[in-house]
């Protein structure tokens, strides 16, 4: 039954809602000099397709496009030459983190606390602000609630 | 619409299957069969896809847009769990499904929500009564089972998120198994079941059952036995043997009469033998009805262990002679 989910929430209906949501987010990232063509679109929800299936997890509605692209287009590491492929990166992190965290942390606490480690510490390294989730993911699991108190 | 139609869905049988399993394919018959067309079949679909998604985000309280798919799988088989108890309202499955497309899935799961709710409730009484008349027996997993088991369940149930599951294992046997859903369709039947044998065995000195309970089943206290059924048969044969059903006592005598008979019975015989037997035995204990009824339904059980007693010649095992040894219950 699970796969039956997936396909009904990947449907070509959920897909084209998915492409219309993250167009719309163009005019929250064009005031930065940051936009999606549809082509970009199209590729980031197949990204997002791929991450929930390899992180096991499944996601009926949208928003998140919405919630990152509005956490991170004011970051002063993104440009339009790397905006789609950050996207990607920070989608597959966000998806891997809720598994890690164990579903502890609410969407927006996490995005929040991903781009305050992107814009600071690891000054726009994926690899860096990877390393500081995976170390927030394993104090959660130690018990830690430092993340849901910041 | 075409009578033929209707006869196939209502083929379709909701306690041989589960709820999630029976749901689906009630829908894909009533496509198959044009009782929905194509597209209302479709439409129906995405209606559960949009409850689905409704309650991921109660559940996950609105802070998470996606969830495990074990999550998701869980939930939906609630939704499909909740729609089976809506089903199960109607008398038919053709009239249940003419229900869903005239009301829509939400409100459809509601009224399921609602069958539930009002079944936990009664439920909730029905276990309270239970405990309060509970037989006193050694055995542990008799209290430990309806008790601490059921009590349990009540604190773990989330009809709301997770219907379908029973999250205690019910370790105590009822005397007649039954396959089905879990939740509190499957709490609601057991504590049913319960209530019947336990009354059953209130109709006893404690220390006659045990005693008959200690040669059908050594050590009974402390394994998963039914208690119920021993208690049946013996109370039958007394019944047979024209003794006194309600001390639970057979002497020696009243077993080599009753290994005559049954040794020259057939199954179907044996069966009948008791039926007669069951009405005398309800008649001398004052039960109600539904008990009568339960009683009925045991006899087949009973006849079967019985017959099997008799071929093997260990008939001693059901009809123990109270008098053969001293027994350690205290009252």
């Amino acid at each position: 039954m699970g796969s039956e989910l997936i396909n009904l929430s990947f449907g070509a209906l959920a897909a084209k809602q998915a492409a219309e949501e993250l167009l719309c987010c163009n005019r929250i990232s064009e005031p930065f000099g940051l936009s999606l063509t549809p082509q970009q679109a199209a590729a980031l929800i197949l990204t997002r397709q791929e991450a929930l299936q390899s992180t096991g997890r499944i996601e009926l509605g949208g928003g998140i496009f919405q919630k990152l692209i509005t956490a991170f287009c004011d970051s002063p590491y993104i440009t339009q030459y790397d905006y789609e492929q950050t996207l990607h990166e920070l989608l597959e992190l966000f998806y891997w983190c809720k598994n890690e965290t164990l579903d502890k942390v609410s969407d927006d606490v996490l995005i929040g606390f991903m781009k305050r480690i992107f814009d600071g510490p690891a000054r726009g390294s994926m690899e860096l602000l990877q390393d500081y989730l995976e170390q927030m993911a394993k104090g959660l699991r130690r018990g830690s609630t430092g993340l849901e108190e910041e | 619409m075409k009578m033929e139609a209707l006869e196939s869905v209502s083929r379709i049988q909701p306690s041989s299957r589960e709820p999630a399993a029976y749901v689906q394919e009630l829908l894909s018959e009533a496509v198959r069969t044009g009782i929905l067309s194509a597209a209302e079949g479709e439409a129906i679909q995405f209606q559960i896809l949009s409850l689905l998604a409704d309650i991921i985000s109660k559940y996950t309280k609105g802070k998470s847009s996606s969830v495990r798919i074990e999550t998701a799988q869980s939930l939906l088989e609630s939704v499909f769990y909740t729609i089976y108890a809506a089903v199960l309202q109607y008398p038919n499955a053709e009239s249940a499904i003419l229900g869903w497309k005239e009301q829509g899935t939400e409100a459809f799961f509601l009224a399921g929500q609602q069958h539930l709710k009002r079944l936990l409730d009664k439920s909730h009484i029905l276990h309270q009564n239970l405990c309060d008349r509970l037989f006193q027996t050694p055995n542990s997993f008799y209290c430990g089972s309806i008790k601490d088991g059921i009590s349990g369940f009540y604190k773990l149930y989330r009809p709301q998120y997770f219907a379908q599951e029973t999250h205690i294992t019910a370790d105590y046997p009822v005397y007649m198994p039954f396959e089905g859903p879990g939740g509190i369709l499957f709490i609601w039947r057991y504590l049913r079941e319960l209530e019947m044998e336990n009354l059953f065995l209130t109709r006893f000195p404690p220390k006659n059952v045990h005693h008959i309970l200690e040669k059908s089943c050594p050590g009974y206290e402390n394994a998963p036995v039914n208690l119920f059924g021993p208690v049946l048969i013996a109370a039958l044969g007394i019944a047979l043997a024209g003794g006194e059903i309600q001390t639970l006592t057979i002497s020696g005598m009243d077993r080599i009469y009753l290994e005559q008979v049954f040794q020259r019975l057939n199954r179907t015989q044996t069966e009948e033998l008791l039926a007669g037997a069951a009405e005398r035995v309800s008649d001398a204990l004052c039960l109600p009805d539904r008990a009568n009824r339960y009683l009925k339904r045991a006899v087949k059980e009973a006849a079967f262990t019985v017959h099997h007693h008799s071929t093997h010649k260990t008939m001693a095992l059901l009809f123990p002679d109270l008098n053969e040894q001293q027994h350690p219950f205290t009252d």
